[in-house]
């Protein structure tokens, strides 16, 4: 996949190569969680709570992890570039199962974080779609889903306001699968997954 | 039967398109969103197809002048949508049925169309409806009505009418209603030419005239009061035959009118709105306040009705997931419980809406509303 967008996407938008570091991760553990730094970097944990994006991969499949969000900004091309959402993250695996994208909750609350997710997701596979060769890849993948991960919030240990009103997410562990006919018109799924709901990546 | 309605350019909605209007429908969103609006254009456009349903009776029943016609600019002003139709709003309501009927009444380049005698309902497919529309201005019912008689001739808006009109229809059949969830008792008393409406409290403990009431009382025994009134008390018989004795008259047709079909070979439906039930009541009341309607209207009810409800309430929807579990475990919450495939959730948002019944699971997604308070604690945890 980090080919098809160094390459194919840079050519079929005619941008410049951008030059670019550490801007995607492979793993085959078997529990992951995805954090996005306040830096923009993507970092991998393997130990609970540390993540925005929950992931069970009890296959162990190889999986590969891009920041997105980096690989866009670091293009030079200001047209290209300009005022175009982009989600945080893309995650693949190496047999035709899985291509995700995904948006991860801000830490730093801006208002209207829901419905930007959304616009996000769907401007990212606008811009990936038009691209031929990552359209053959998406489409020879099996599940294809675009994911807001909602990372909850902590409230004083003494208070109950925020565990209450985010019990649901405890209840079903899987996300939430929800209508965005927007999205299902690439062929895509959208799913919400807040919590500790976590996204189980299987043969 | 089936509805949807598909609408654009209408003030705040730039394109809502629902497939199936369920039986019990809620929209949350924020101020301004168009949840009104989109409540407002569906019982606009159910009110004419159940207008379009009496005049395709009518001319069925050998009555040829038609007694009335549709005037869309009285009725968009009516709605508060006059100044909308400059941006050329379209709306398209269906109305679908098994047996391969279907009626689509469209509004485009300010028209309406569908509603000509070549569109006519099918005999097959007629029905008599009555809608209530329960209005946020509902608060001032009490003082309206303790003032009726000195105020008569004043007006307060369509929608404040419609509710004040369906609240009197509702306490003639009414005399006396339990409001559980607040512990109170409304009772309707004749005094003289006028009606009093008294509030009572727990074991008589007290009475005061509905205008002394609180605010929380005000807003919440219209929505229970109206409701069981049509769920379990309203006359289709006496509405249907003074509706048609009042049309006939007015085309001076009774002599013409050859009944096709009686009242008991049509099909009846029941439509109730209502904006923001929870209005000034604590969480608790909200939920119990919901409990009574939907066991009022789908539980204990004797009329089918479908409802329609907006609402900001986080605690609300919440709630709705709690009615759906007990709908599948077969249990009763205070008499209420809602069937999953009935119910639907919009957030209306951005001129747009989204469904919030969760796919994978039987629930309705209430992440949306607890997106503030996980705000202000990130703002908290943050200074």
């Amino acid at each position: 996949m980090e080919g098809l967008l160094t390459n194919q996407l840079v050519s079929h938008y005619n941008l410049h190569s951008p030059t670019l570091i550490n801007w995607f991760i492979k793993t085959e553990d078997l529990y992951f969680e995805i954090e996005d730094t306040n830096a923009g970097e993507i970092v991998l944990h393997t130990n609970r709570g540390l993540g925005m994006a929950k992931f069970s991969n009890t296959n162990a499949l190889n999986i590969t992890i891009i920041n997105y969000d980096k690989f866009i900004t670091s293009i030079q091309d200001e047209p290209f570039k300009h005022g175009r959402q982009r989600c945080d993250i893309l995650v693949s695996c190496d047999v035709n199962r899985y291509f995700i994208l995904g948006e991860l909750k801000d830490r730093q609350p801006k208002g209207k974080v829901r419905s930007g997710a959304k616009k996000q997701l769907l401007a990212s596979l606008q811009t990936l779609n038009v691209v031929p060769e990552i359209r053959t890849y998406i489409n020879s993948k099996i599940i294809k889903r675009c994911c807001y991960f909602n990372k909850q919030s902590i409230s004083p240990i003494t208070l109950t306001a925020t565990t209450a009103f985010n019990r649901l997410s405890n209840i079903f562990p899987d996300g939430f699968h929800m209508s965005k006919p927007d999205i299902e018109a690439f062929g895509f799924d959208f799913y919400e997954y807040t919590g500790e709901q976590t996204m189980s990546l299987t043969n | 039967m089936k509805e949807s309605i598909h609408i654009k350019n209408l003030g705040p909605i730039k394109d809502i398109y629902i497939d199936d209007i369920k039986s019990i429908t809620v929209l949350i969103g924020e101020s301004g969103s168009g949840k009104s609006t989109l409540m407002k254009a569906i019982a606009l456009f159910r009110w004419i197809y159940k207008m379009h349903n009496i005049r395709s009776y009518l001319k069925r029943s050998k009555v040829s002048k038609s007694p009335f016609r549709f005037r869309m600019d009285t009725y968009f002003k009516n709605c508060g949508f006059e100044q909308y139709l400059k941006y050329n709003p379209e709306i398209i309501y269906i109305v679908e049925f098994q047996n391969q009927g279907k009626y689509t009444i469209k509004f485009a380049n300010n028209k309406l169309s569908g509603t000509s005698d070549k569109d006519l309902v099918q005999l097959s497919d007629l029905q008599y409806s009555k809608l209530s529309f329960v209005s946020e201005t509902r608060n001032i019912i009490p003082l309206w009505a303790d003032k009726g008689a000195s105020l008569s001739g004043g007006y307060l808006g369509f929608y404040f009418h419609e509710v004040y009109n369906d609240f009197v229809l509702a306490s003639e059949s009414l005399k006396e209603l339990d409001i559980s969830y607040l512990g109170l008792k409304l009772t309707v008393k004749k005094a003289q030419s006028e009606k009093k409406y008294l509030i009572q409290g727990r074991k008589n403990s007290y009475e005061i005239d509905f205008k002394n009431s609180s605010s929380g009382t005000q807003n919440a025994i219209p929505v229970s009061l109206i409701a069981e009134h049509f769920s379990n008390h309203f006359d289709f018989e006496e509405a249907f035959n003074r509706t048609l004795l009042k049309f006939l008259s007015q085309t001076d047709s009774i002599t013409d009118f050859k009944p096709v079909k009686n009242l008991g070979d049509i099909q009846k439906k029941l439509y109730i709105h209502i904006e923001e039930p929870e209005l000034s009541l604590y969480p608790e009341a909200q939920c119990q306040l919901i409990n009574d309607l939907i066991s009022k209207c789908f539980v204990k009810n004797t009329n089918g009705i479908d409802l329609i409800f907006s609402t900001h309430s986080p605690y609300i929807i919440n709630h709705l997931n709690l009615l759906i579990k007990a709908n599948d475990k077969n249990k009763l919450i205070n008499g209420a419980k809602i069937s999953f495939e009935n119910l639907a959730v919009y957030q209306v948002e951005g001129g747009k809406i989204e469904n919030l019944i969760v796919k994978n699971q039987r629930i309705i997604n209430t992440n949306p509303l607890s997106d503030t308070i996980n705000e202000i604690y990130d703002q908290y945890t943050q200074i």
